[in-house]
C-alpha cells in the first residue's frame, strides 16, 4: 500500500508492505544515507530518527506506523549552526565519534538544542543513553552540548 | 513472508467495525514489541493489522478530582509527568523501560496487553488499583487490572476485546516500595517486580498493597488484610503475622521462591514499620 509521510521537511510518497521495518524503508525507498547496518533491537542508536520530534528507533518501528508522521533524520541538521557549533566542540575536546554512532549521537544533540537551550547537564546525559556508544565520554558530550549553547547565544546577539 | 491488510482506523467507531468484520485481527499501537521480539529482517503479524495510533480518544490524557484515566495509545514517555509517575521512584521504574527512543513510542497498552508475561509497570498499577476499560463491538466493560491474570496468577488476554483505557484512582501514596528481582523482565527473562504500596490516614494504615509480578502475578489478600487499619508506624506483632501468612502462601504457590521473596517483603514491611510519613 501507499503511504504518505513528511522526510526532512519534504513529502514522501512511498509504497510499503506490512513486512518492512522504518529503517529499511528509510534506507531503500527514501535513500537516507546516514543510516547504518543496526542491531534491530533497539540497542545501539545505529537507527535514531526524529518521529514528530521525538528520538525514536526506526528498527523497532513497522514501516506502515510512519505514515502521516513528520520524520527527520541527520541530514535535515548537517548545514545547520547547531550542528556545526556541535560538531566543531566534539572535535575540539578531542572526541573522535565512531562512525556507526557519530549520526546517532550528533541527532540526539540537535533533538536536545531544539528542545531547549537551558538543559539540565542530567538531561544532556540522559539523551546520550538513547546511544550505545564507548568512543565517547557521556561528561565530554555534556561540556560540548553545553558550550554550543553558548556559541549559539553569542551567535544570536550578533548582527 | 506473509503480507498483512493494513487498516488506519481514524475514530473508535471505525475500529470497533473493523474488528466486528475482520476476523484474524493484530491491533498495532506503537509495534516496538514486534520490532523487540522478532529478531528477523522482516516482521510477521496476523494477515490483518488495525493501526491505532491515529485515533485521538486512545491517545488522551484525562485528570479528574478522583482519578486518571489514560488513552491506551499513549506512549510511556507521556505518561511520564501525570500521576503516578510523578512519584520519584514509579518515575524511576518508568524509566528502566527501554530509553527514552523506545519511551516515546512504546505505548501503555502495547505494554499491559503483551500476554506472554507481567511487564515493569503492571505490578504497581496493580497495587494502585488500576482499572481496564475494554470495547467490544456492542459493549464496554470496565475490569480490575487483575482481570489479565488468571487464577494461577498467568497472563490471560481475552482475543476480541480492545483495551481503551486505563484508569487508575488518584489516592495519596505514602509509602512505595519497589524491588527487582532477577533478570530481565523483557521479552522473556526471570525478572519481576515487587511492589508494595501504602495509604496512611490519622495514623493508621488505610490502605495496603503488595504484588509481584513477572511470569506470573502474586498478591496474598490476607496478609493485606491483616496490614490495613493497623496502626501506624506497623507495629512488629502485626509484621511477624502477615510475613507468616506471605510465607505461607508462597511456599505453597509451588512458583515462587519463597526463601528469595520473604527477605524482600520484611523489608517492604520493616520499612512501613520505620518510615517516617
Amino acid at each position: 500500500m501507499n503511504i504518505e509521510f513528511n522526510l526532512n521537511s519534504s513529502m514522501q510518497r512511498v509504497t510499503i508492505t506490512s513486512v518492512e521495518r522504518a529503517l529499511d524503508m528509510l534506507i531503500r525507498q527514501c535513500d537516507v544515507k546516514s543510516l547504518p547496518g543496526t542491531c534491530l533491537e533497539g540497542q545501539c542508536g545505529g537507527c535514531l530518527v526524529l518521529i514528530d520530534n521525538k528520538p525514536a528507533y526506526s528498527c523497532l518501528m513497522p514501516a506502515f506506523t510512519l505514515r502521516d508522521r513528520r520524520v527527520e533524520t541527520i541530514e535535515y541538521f548537517t548545514k545547520t549552526r547547531e550542528y556545526s557549533f556541535l560538531y566543531s566542540e566534539l572535535s575540539k575536546g578531542g572526541t573522535a565519534l565512531c562512525s556507526s554512532c557519530h549520526n546517532g549521537i550528533m541527532l540526539m544533540g540537535m533533538a536536545l538544542l531544539r528542545r531547549t537551550l537551558t538543559p539540565a547537564r542530567d538531561e544532556i546525559l540522559n539523551t546520550l543513553a538513547n546511544v550505545h556508544c564507548d568512543s565517547i565520554s557521556p561528561d565530554d558530550f555534556a561540556d560540548a552540548v553545553l558550550k554550543t549553547i553558548q556559541h549559539l547565544a553569542i551567535a544570536r546577539k550578533t548582527p | 513472508m506473509n503480507l498483512s491488510e493494513i487498516h488506519y482506523p481514524h475514530t473508535l467507531q471505525e475500529l470497533m467495525l473493523l474488528l466486528e468484520h475482520e476476523r484474524k485481527v493484530q491491533i498495532v499501537a506503537a509495534g516496538t514489541t514486534f520490532g523487540c521480539i522478532q529478531d528477523s529482517r522482516y516482521l510477521s503479524f496476523e494477515p490483518s493489522i488495525v493501526y491505532i495510533q491515529h485515533i485521538p480518544e486512545l491517545s488522551s490524557i484525562h485528570k479528574t478530582e478522583r482519578m486518571i484515566s489514560f488513552g491506551a495509545a499513549c506512549t510511556l514517555s507521556e505518561l511520564e509527568h501525570v500521576y503516578p509517575f510523578e512519584h520519584k521512584q514509579a518515575k524511576e521504574l518508568l524509566h528502566t523501560i527501554g530509553t527514552s527512543a523506545v519511551r516515546n513510542i512504546a505505548t501503555i497498552g502495547g505494554h499491559l496487553m503483551y500476554g506472554k508475561r507481567f511487564l515493569s509497570l503492571w505490578a504497581l498499577l496493580a497495587c494502585l488499583d488500576a482499572e481496564l476499560e475494554f470495547r467490544a463491538f456492542s459493549k464496554t466493560s470496565t475490569k480490575n487490572i487483575w482481570y489479565l491474570a488468571d487464577e494461577m496468577g498467568l497472563p490471560a488476554i481475552e482475543s476480541g476485546r480492545l483495551l481503551t483505557r486505563i484508569r487508575i484512582p488518584l489516592q495519596s501514596i505514602d509509602y512505595l516500595f519497589i524491588k527487582r528481582i532477577g533478570g530481565s523482565i523483557f521479552p522473556d527473562g526471570d525478572g519481576a517486580y515487587l511492589v508494595s504500596a501504602a495509604t496512611v490516614d490519622r495514623r493508621l494504615i488505610s490502605d495496603f498493597k503488595l504484588v509481584i509480578a513477572g511470569a506470573r502475578a502474586y498478591r496474598n489478600y490476607d496478609a493485606e488484610q491483616r496490614i490495613i487499619s493497623a496502626p501506624y508506624p506497623l507495629p512488629a506483632r502485626i509484621l511477624q503475622s502477615a510475613l507468616r501468612m506471605y510465607a505461607e502462601s508462597l511456599r505453597k504457590s509451588n512458583f515462587w521462591n519463597a526463601e528469595l521473596l520473604l527477605p524482600l517483603i520484611s523489608q517492604a514491611l520493616e520499612d512501613l514499620r520505620q518510615s517516617n510519613t
